[in-house]
């Protein structure tokens, strides 16, 4: 018994000189170290929008771009044709796995930063998104512009962000930017990814993540609506009959 | 002043809903219409996703109508015989709107659909009581005596039943299939029905127009709770903040709508139900007709 817990120590000893050795080597490279204000986003009564701090560090020069990436969903879009004078939805499209939320940053126009092609290796801007349809059978130029009103869509709501210049240098090796979250963002995981450019090229990446929920009574009206519907409508019909009901023997008393 | 509504998942102004639910609940209260008619519009308008507004509107339907009846029945101006006959239409009949929903939907252009058929029925209802109301106005001014109602073959019909409340004798049949009809339409359009009922109580069965407004809220009771009920189980679309919200302004208005109701004259009241419904049918045409900001919409893909 004692032989096995001088071993298990001394795996831990192991195990932990291998994690400090990483981190060590990591900040001696030096390179790019961020942080959020916060790691959870919580929806309350009176959510209208949240705005979250990233900040980091950096120890040589470079280029900062923020990214971030929403919960995927398949969306299907529509077009609105004139028939007889009445406009109609004549044609969609699906596409899959389509961020809800997409915020770009950076500390210089992206243009001047990274080149085209790096761009859309790494989907850095809403037109470099990978957005698949559905349907690969429709027409490219077709698919374009459902894929441009997708995104034009989603730019009206500020849920997909393009803000250059916002990320701020404080003294040359502290920066920061604001990452906003409009009241209709979707609950789910944000993966935030922070990349350093030097010479148009990646010199560093970071990946961190944000949590956004609904905490307190919003969470709970929600999981009873979505777990047990049928007691959940009863009840809601129950409270409007109270109501009512209610309502009226104010009415007759006054 | 900003509140999170949980399952429409987006932030409202509470002023906002709560004085649009007093003037729709003042309008249901006066006419004896859920309301519907102006309140779905009137949310999606602001930004709630068209599912939840109407089903979470069906919900505080429940809640003016009850409030509304509870006023009418005091003043004797329900008459349940005829409530019970065209809730049993009605009941049949939304069975059957809510399969042909479904079947609408698959086929694509719901939306366009429920547009069409408001435009057509309000249309058609706005300018039939308009019409009759203006000519009753100007024959009472002229001391011109109006018959009570029309005897033609509808009376004729069987299975007859005595009405004591309305001062009907007429056939179990016309209430049921009224009701039958009213029931699919609602179910189809997302609405309580009253818009529609109320017109057939007063054109088509010939009740008075005292009695006529508490017996149709007394159906529309039953029929939005269901619909509630349904929508909250299979689409958990109803959003009982903002139900909450628009039942607190709605049973109020609702409470002066009735009180007014008493002292304004029949036909009137009738011109200026006629008058509100064209303008509702004249704001849709327009949105039919118009150019959209982008012909382009997105929604979520249906999983499954």
């Amino acid at each position: 018994m004692p032989h096995l817990t001088r071993f298990s120590c001394s795996m831990f000893f192991c195990l932990g000189i291998t994690l400090a050795g990483g981190t060590s080597r990591a900040v001696a490279q030096g390179d790019l170290v961020v942080d959020l204000s916060e790691k959870v986003v919580a929806i309350t009564t009176g959510f209208v929008g949240s705005s979250l701090l990233l900040f980091g560090s950096v120890e040589a020069p470079g280029e900062i771009v923020v990214v971030v990436n929403g919960p995927r969903t398949d969306v299907v879009v529509r077009r609105k044709e004139r028939v007889a004078g009445i406009w109609m939805n004549r044609s969609q499209m699906e596409f899959s796995r389509v961020p809800a939320f997409y915020a770009i940053a950076s500390s210089q126009p992206l243009e001047s930063i990274v080149p085209a092609e790096q761009r859309e290796r790494l989907q850095l801007g809403a037109n470099y998104l990978h957005l698949p349809a559905t349907d690969p059978t429709t027409p490219l130029d077709e698919i374009q512009k459902f894929r441009d009103a997708l995104i034009r869509g989603r730019q009206r709501q500020e849920l997909y962000q393009a803000t250059p210049a916002t990320v701020t240098f404080v003294g040359g090796k502290l920066f920061r930017t604001d990452i906003w979250f409009p009241s209709t963002v979707a609950v789910g995981t944000y993966r935030v990814d922070v990349y350093q450019f030097r010479a148009g090229s990646v010199a560093n990446v970071r990946h961190t993540n944000v949590s956004i929920r609904k905490t307190g009574a919003e969470a709970e009206i929600y999981e009873f609506a979505h777990s047990r519907g049928l007691a959940y409508g009863i009840l809601a019909v129950l409270i409007a009959v109270m109501a009512g009901w209610l309502a009226n023997l104010m009415f007759r008393r006054t | 002043m900003q509140i999170y509504l949980p399952i429409a998942e987006m932030s409202v102004n509470i002023l906002v809903i709560l004085g649009m639910g007093g003037v729709v609940g003042l309008v249901s209260g006066l006419f004896g219409v859920g309301g519907g008619f102006l309140m779905t519009p009137l949310l999606i308008f602001i930004g709630i996703p068209p599912a939840v507004a109407v089903a979470t509107e069906a919900n505080q339907i429940v809640a003016a109508s009850v409030s509304g009846v509870l006023a009418h029945w005091r003043r004797g101006n329900v008459d349940f015989r005829m409530g019970v006959m065209l809730l049993i239409g009605g009941i049949v009949g939304s069975a059957f709107g809510v399969w042909l929903f479904t079947l609408l939907r698959e086929l694509g252009q719901i939306d366009l659909v429920i547009r069409l058929s408001f435009v057509v029925f309000l249309g058609t209802i706005g300018l039939l009581m308009l019409w009759e109301s203006t000519r009753t106005i100007l024959r009472r001014r002229q001391h011109i005596p109006t018959k009570h109602h029309h005897h033609n073959w509808l009376h004729g019909l069987p299975f007859k039943m005595r009405f004591r409340k309305s001062r009907l004798y007429i056939s179990a049949l016309l209430p049921l299939t009224v009701g039958l009809i009213v029931g699919v339409l609602s179910a189809i359009m997302g609405v309580g029905g009253g818009f529609i009922m109320v017109p057939a109580m007063i054109y088509v069965l010939g009740m008075p127009t005292s009695i006529v407004v508490g017996t149709s809220l007394f159906q529309i009771i039953f029929v939005t709770a269901n619909v509630t009920v349904l929508q909250a189980a299979t689409n958990y679309t109803v959003d009982i903040v903002l139900a909450l919200l628009l039942l607190i302004g709605g049973v109020v208005g609702a409470q002066i709508g009735a009180r007014f109701s008493n002292r304004l004259p029949g036909e009137q009241l009738r011109g200026l139900l006629a008058l509100m419904v064209i303008a509702v049918c004249i704001k849709l045409v327009f949105d039919l007709i118009a150019v959209p900001v982008d012909p382009y919409n997105i929604a979520e893909a249906l999983s499954l």
